[in-house]
């Protein structure tokens, strides 16, 4: 080597992906490429966690709830105390035209009558948890409660209207979707969630009349609800208020029209959603305002502009949170596809929400299934037991597919059911080197004469790398064991 | 501590970086990791690109 070799190091890495930004003069710590990835505490970049099927064994062959051409619609978990102190969990779905429960037996059984809840395949349906009942809706079929034993509706002459979503606050469910009345929000009286018409309860219209209906509304978050208009042009409205003599309604964001009821995420610390134009922040959002430079998706931008992803399916787009890995994600229909292969994933633990602020983005990809809706499980006991993990109450994704399958993320076999995926990071086009008391500019030439890489041993694996000096290419292999070696 | 030939490991864990040398010449240069196998794991902190400053001027075709 000679003597005259300098090192540029970019350790550690510190930035998601940006296919945004030009490629020749984005900071060479971030991705141009960062698939399957996710970004721990210290900015590493690591392969993602992979899939198994949620059956009773722990094999990987498809469980279909009802069968492999109708899509797993909703997706919860579902505690419940009602007079006790020791809860009891469910996981329901919604497939097909059926409702399904699990009790964490891996095993899948219908509470409804076969084919009697809404549209097969309709996924703009919403499982909200109030009252120590599972309130399931799709705006299509009359909404439906579900207590871990039966089902149960309102009783005649106090019925719900036929709602799309839910939310439950201030011991109140507050519906809105209702194709009679776009912008209407319906509330029960508090401490009944069935009570939709008492006097106690009441209605409301949120801009009634300008263009959007009602799209979407977050979870309690700071004592208010926020409702989303889209859509087309958008608005969010916050509803606060302890008692329904004193709820007031007042706008506060402009613009970012929200895409569906499933796109919204909230967190203890801020409330997330997918519009037509990008994802954004609720606390950005309100600071900054809408102006795409507050964008959470800024980096990510392309997608939208380029028609990277399937605006015609964006209605179809839903969320999940992750709370023990800090990321939230959109799946998302990529060009091309019939189904939701890709994840946008963000993690806000590492991220700057400013505007301008570096982001952690990346997209999870998958081979053989669409994933059409998702939610966090605490992994049951009694399926932590067939599994053997020893690991309940593990906070784990678990994820509707296209094929009518239900799978837990965060799984420590690196494979989705068995298929093997590809974990990929690719640097900008690095131009500027610096050198003692200046740089090495764009257009002069460099040696190069080596690449190092630093990793955290993680078994006795290797990994593919590929290198572009301008346009010439050498693809090689390099070991990502640790540890030296023996010395003989 | 003793050190037991054909037994000991020389490095150990810290020892988590790996160089891969070459020679290349060019105005600019992007680097790809990538890992596909089955259950197989990937965990990267950073990178580093050994250089030296060449010609002003290329004389290469790029």
């Amino acid at each position: 080597m000679s003597s005259r070799d300098t090192a540029f190091s970019v350790h550690p890495a510190l930035g998601g992906l940006d296919i945004s930004s030009d490629p020749t003069v984005l900071d060479p710590g971030f991705l141009t490429v960062a698939d399957n990835l996710e970004f721990l505490e210290g900015g590493q970049r690591k392969k993602r966690l992979g899939t198994q099927v949620y059956s009773s064994s722990t094999g990987n062959a498809v469980y279909t709830l009802i069968s492999t051409a109708s899509p797993v619609r909703a997706v919860a978990d579902f505690w419940r105390y009602g007079a006790s102190l020791t809860p009891t969990q469910n996981i329901l779905a919604v497939s097909g035209a059926s409702i399904l429960r699990s009790t964490g037996s891996g095993v899948w059984s219908t509470v409804t009558a076969t084919s009697s809840f809404g549209a097969s395949g309709n996924l703009q349906t919403m499982i909200t948890l109030a009252g120590d009942r599972a309130v399931i809706s799709d705006e299509t079929a009359t909404p439906i409660a579900y207590d871990q034993t039966s089902l149960a509706g309102p009783t005649t002459g106090s019925a719900w209207p036929r709602f799309t979503g839910s939310r439950y606050h201030r011991d109140r469910l507050f519906m809105w979707g209702e194709s009679t009345s776009p912008s209407r929000v319906t509330y029960t009286g508090a401490g009944n969630i069935f009570d939709s018409t008492g006097t106690d309860s009441g209605t409301f219209r949120v801009a009634e009349g300008d263009g959007d209906r009602l799209m979407a509304c977050s979870k309690p978050f700071f004592n208010s609800l926020y409702f989303f208009k889209g859509p087309q042009y958008g608005s969010i409205w916050q509803l606060s208020g302890n008692t329904s003599t004193d709820f007031a309604l007042v706008q506060v964001g402009y613009g970012a029209p929200a895409v569906s009821q499933r796109v919204m995420v909230t967190t203890p610390t801020d409330v997330f959603w997918m519009s037509q134009y990008g994802v954004h922040s609720l606390e950005t959002t309100v600071k900054f305002g809408n102006v795409e430079e507050a964008f959470l998706s800024l980096p990510i931008q392309k997608l939208w502009r380029d028609n990277l992803i399937r605006r015609d399916r964006l209605p179809e787009a839903w969320a999940f949170w992750h709370p023990q890995r800090s990321l939230v994600g959109w799946g998302v229909y990529a060009a091309g596809e019939t189904t939701q292969r890709w994840i946008l994933i963000y993690n806000y633990a590492l991220s700057d929400p400013k505007p301008g602020g570096r982001k952690y983005w990346s997209i999870w990809k998958f081979t053989d299934v669409g994933i059409t809706a998702g939610d966090t499980w605490l992994i049951s006991s009694g399926w932590d037991g067939i599994v053997g993990r020893s690991q309940p109450n593990h906070p784990a994704p678990l994820f509707g597919a296209s094929n009518g399958t239900v799978y837990v993320g965060n799984w420590g076999t690196l494979t989705d059911a068995g298929t093997a995926y590809t974990a990929t990071a690719r640097t900008p086009v690095i131009t500027r080197f610096p050198v003692q008391g200046g740089s090495v500019p764009e257009t002069q030439e460099k040696g190069f004469t080596g690449l190092v890489t630093y990793f955290n041993p993680k078994g006795n694996y290797s990994a593919d790398v590929t290198l572009w000096v301008d346009r010439r290419t050498l693809s090689t292999s390099i070991s990502l064991v640790g540890g030296g070696a023996t010395l003989t | 501590m003793a050190f037991i030939l054909d037994t000991d490991v020389l490095g150990g864990s810290d020892f988590n970086f790996v160089e891969l040398p070459y020679a290349e010449r060019g105005r600019s240069i992007m680097v790809q990791w990538s890992q596909g196998g089955a259950d197989q794991d990937m965990e990267l902190f950073g990178y580093s690109i050994r250089y030296f400053p060449a010609e002003v001027e290329s004389r290469d075709v790029t």
